[in-house]
């Protein structure tokens, strides 16, 4: 079944298309909720959540837009959703004057699990600014709106990630990656 | 050719995939066949209703047709005496309602009064100091004349007499509009039946600024914060020349809770490195001096 076929027969709830739907993608958007959510359970609810609005709100998916990057903004949504009952985003510092620059050589490689394990490394509210602006392509202003803190805090966030992650490569000595 | 650590992540993004357990489609499942059952009662809720409401519909068109057929037979049959009726006295009730509806369709066709010449409305004002922070509307009032617009009113909240407790002593805090400019607090302690003056506290416009001023360790020459702008329930007021606190936050929880918060705006010569370390394992949670008070008599 090709895409629009499948979004198709979702829309009038046929269970295998459903299935199917979830074969596809579930490996990816649980990939998502992972990079988010620490604890494996916590990143399997955010999957549910997200998957149950993705299937009972697929009516409002127009097809102007890519149809994975529409159900990977739902589960971000909720990824972050989560992430706000727990984390208060607005208790971090600004910090001025961060300037950090990286260069890495160009045969490195990451490994899926690597990226994963990194991610896992960092502190929430690094990891998340991490995740949507260099994974999900939001801009710092739109980052700022979404967790409720200022532009500059986003930007110095972003940073500060850039220079854990940059000294966790270094420390772990991740194979390929000098 | 060296590649920025962003672009690693990126290019190496696609290799993310993993199953989630079976659990996530069993309950995925159910979810779903909750939410088809749902939907089928709807349908049949809906049918229904519209079943009903036609029904009565049709009740009430038949009703009123076997009485308008019976008024015309009953018609037929009689003869009316016609009176004359004299000409009615006027009714001030009557008119009253009529004055009063006459007005009612006026103010819909009309919603928009001018108001008197020398008080205009003016546009609500957009705090725009730190753009980065989330904007707050607030209205400015009345424009009276004078060059600048008042900046105390979203605070009128304050007035008021609210209560806390503080490492077991019960305070007591009198908020009074005391000019349009100006709102005065009056912080006391009470110990026993002793109601003490602690401090007296202002929030005050001069010119276009804000300041609040409270004695900071020093009664005589209290200290100004000036106010810096709005984070959605959060007033906040600052001045950089003081070590600690550099930062004065009004927070209005609720219409019955607000709390003043002291703390430093930034971190007191904390270098990057460090930083990066006390957040490595740990919350961070900045230094705060906080009063909680709520209003009282809740």
């Amino acid at each position: 079944m090709n895409e629009k076929d499948l979004i198709e027969a979702c829309k009038h709830k046929d269970r295998r298309a459903q299935k199917l739907l979830y074969d596809k993608y579930s490996p990816t958007l649980f990939a998502i909720s992972r990079r988010y959510i620490r604890n494996r359970e916590d990143a399997e609810d955010v999957l549910l959540e997200g998957l149950t609005k993705i299937l009972t709100n697929i009516n409002q998916y127009k097809g102007s837009g890519s149809f994975e990057g529409w159900m990977r903004r739902i589960v971000v949504n909720e990824a972050l959703m989560f992430l706000r009952k727990q984390h208060n985003f607005n208790m971090t510092v600004e910090i001025s004057n961060v300037d950090v620059k990286t260069k890495i050589s160009v045969e490195d490689e990451l490994a899926a699990q690597d990226i994963l394990d990194l991610l896992e490394l960092l502190p929430t509210g690094y990891r998340t600014i991490f995740n949507l602006y260099v994974l999900e392509g939001y801009k710092h202003r739109e980052i700022a709106e979404l967790l409720g803190i200022s532009i500059n805090t986003s930007k110095s966030q972003l940073i500060l990630a850039k220079k854990r992650l940059q000294s966790l490569i270094k420390r772990s000595k991740f194979p390929g990656v000098g | 050719m060296k590649k920025d650590l962003f672009d690693l992540f990126r290019d190496n993004q696609h290799k993310l995939h993993e199953k989630p357990s079976p659990r996530v489609w069993k309950q995925l499942e159910r979810r779903l066949d909750g939410h088809k059952r749902r939907n089928h009662y709807s349908v049949y809720r809906t049918l229904a209703m519209v079943a009903s409401v036609l029904a009565l519909v049709a009740i009430i068109t038949l009703l009123s047709l076997i009485t308008e057929s019976e008024r015309r037979d009953y018609l037929a049959s009689t003869s009316l005496i016609v009176e004359d009726f004299d000409v009615l006295e006027e009714n001030t009730e009557t008119l009253r309602v009529f004055e009063f509806t006459k007005q009612q369709v006026d103010r819909l066709a009309n919603p928009i009064a001018e108001g008197r010449k020398e008080k205009k409305l003016v546009p609500a004002l957009q705090w725009q100091e730190n753009s980065s922070a989330k904007s707050n509307l607030f209205f400015s009032g009345y424009e009276d004349g004078k060059t600048y617009t008042n900046k105390i009113a979203p605070l009128k909240w304050l007035i008021g007499t609210w209560t806390g407790s503080s490492n077991g002593v019960m305070t007591l805090e009198k908020w009074t509009l005391s000019n349009p400019n100006t709102l005065l607090g009056e912080g006391y302690l009470i110990q026993q039946k002793d109601t003490i003056l602690i401090e007296e506290m202002k929030i005050q416009q001069v010119g276009t600024k804000v300041y609040w001023s409270a004695p900071i360790g020093q009664p005589d020459q209290p200290v100004l914060y000036q106010l810096k702008g709005y984070q959605s329930n959060k007033a906040i007021f600052e001045n950089a020349q003081i070590e600690f606190p550099n930062q004065m936050v009004l927070q209005h929880n609720s219409d019955d809770h607000f709390s003043i918060i002291y703390q430093n705006q930034k971190a007191l010569a904390v270098s990057n490195t460090q930083m990066e370390y006390l957040q490595s394992r740990n919350t961070f949670i900045q230094q705060q001096v906080v009063r909680n008070l709520e209003r009282a008599g809740k």
